[in-house]
C-alpha cells in the first residue's frame, strides 16, 4: 500500500505539474492519468474474476471463489471511475457528457455486469452456490471484454483509439507517458492490497466454523 | 499556483474528475478495513456465546 501511495504521489505530480499541456486539448488531458488506468483496471479486474471463475467451475477451488467475490466491488468502482472521469473529460472536449458510442456503451455494459455479479453473489444464502452462479455470469460476460478493447477499431467512434498502442514507439510524449505508467503501477498495487484485505475478512467468514478461525479469535479475545 | 488550479480554463473539469476519483479510492480503502473489524468482532462474539452455553 505504501508503494502504491508513493507511485500515486509521484505519478500525480508528474501528471499534473511536470507534464506539458496537450497542444490540442490544453490541460484537460490531465484527466487521462486517472481515466486510462481506471479503464485498464476495469478490464484487468474483470479478467481476474473470469480466470478465477473458470477455476471455480472446473476445480472448485475455494480461494478462487474468495478472490472472484472480493474483486467484484473494486472492479465496479474502477469501471465507474472510468465512466465518470471520461464523462467529465467529454463535456469540454466533445461538448457532451455522454454519447452512445461503442466504447462508452460497452464499458457501461461492463458496469452492469459487475453490478449483476455483485447482486447475484448476495442473492444466495450458500456461498458456494453463489460462487458458482456468479462464475457462470462472469464467464458469459467475458465476451464483452474484447468488444470493449477493440470497439475503437471495429466501429468508427467518437472515442479516440488507444494512446499506448504501438509498443516501443508510443504516440505520446515521454513526459506524459511516465506519469501514466506510474499511475498504472499505483492502481495495480492499490488493487492488490485492497483485494488482500477484502479476501482476509471474506475467508474469515467463509471458514468461521473451522478450528483455526476459532483459535485465532479466542486467542485474540483473551489477549485483548 | 492559481494557474495550476485553473488548468488552462479546464479547472472545474479536471478537479471534479480528480475529486470523484479520490473519493472512490478512499472509500475503497476504508470500507474493507471497517468490514474486517466488524467480521472479527462479530465472530469473536459468536464464539464467546457458544462457549458460555
Amino acid at each position: 500500500m505504501w508503494f502504491a501511495l508513493l507511485c500515486f504521489v509521484t505519478g500525480l505530480y508528474g501528471g499534473l505539474v511536470m507534464a506539458p499541456a496537450d497542444y490540442q486539448q490544453g490541460d484537460s488531458f490531465r484527466i487521462i492519468y486517472i481515466h486510462v488506468p481506471s479503464a485498464w483496471m476495469s478490464l484487468f479486474v474483470y479478467m481476474v474474476i473470469a480466470v478465477n471463475s473458470a477455476i471455480v467451475l472446473i476445480w472448485r477451488v475455494k480461494i478462487s471463489e474468495v478472490i472472484a467475490r472480493s474483486s467484484a466491488a473494486l472492479g465496479a468502482s474502477f469501471t465507474f471511475l472510468a465512466l465518470a472521469t471520461g464523462s467529465i473529460w467529454g463535456k469540454p472536449m466533445w461538448g457532451t457528457w455522454w454519447v452512445w458510442d461503442a466504447r462508452l456503451t460497452s464499458e457501461l455494459i461492463l458496469l452492469f455486469l459487475y453490478l449483476g455479479y455483485i447482486a447475484l453473489q448476495s442473492a444466495f444464502e450458500d456461498r458456494r452456490v453463489a460462487a458458482r452462479a456468479g462464475a457462470i455470469l462472469a464467464l458469459v460476460g467475458v465476451v464483452n471484454i474484447p468488444i470493449i478493447k477493440y470497439s475503437v477499431e471495429w466501429w468508427s467512434t467518437l472515442h479516440q483509439p488507444a494512446t499506448i498502442s504501438k509498443i516501443g514507439t508510443p504516440s505520446i510524449h515521454i513526459d506524459m507517458l511516465i506519469p501514466l505508467l506510474l499511475m498504472t503501477i499505483a492502481f495495480m498495487c492499490y488493487f492488490f492490497s485492497v483485494l488482500l484485505v477484502r479476501c482476509r475478512s471474506e475467508i474469515l467468514e467463509y471458514e468461521s466454523n473451522t478450528a483455526w478461525v476459532k483459535d485465532l479469535l479466542t486467542n485474540k479475545g483473551s489477549a485483548a | 499556483m492559481s494557474d495550476f488550479l485553473n488548468m488552462g480554463g479546464y479547472g472545474p473539469y479536471v478537479w471534479s474528475a480528480y475529486g470523484v476519483w479520490l473519493l472512490v479510492m478512499v472509500i475503497n480503502y476504508v470500507q474493507p478495513r471497517w468490514r474486517e473489524k466488524k467480521v472479527f468482532s462479530e465472530l469473536a462474539r459468536r464464539y464467546k456465546l457458544k462457549q458460555q452455553s
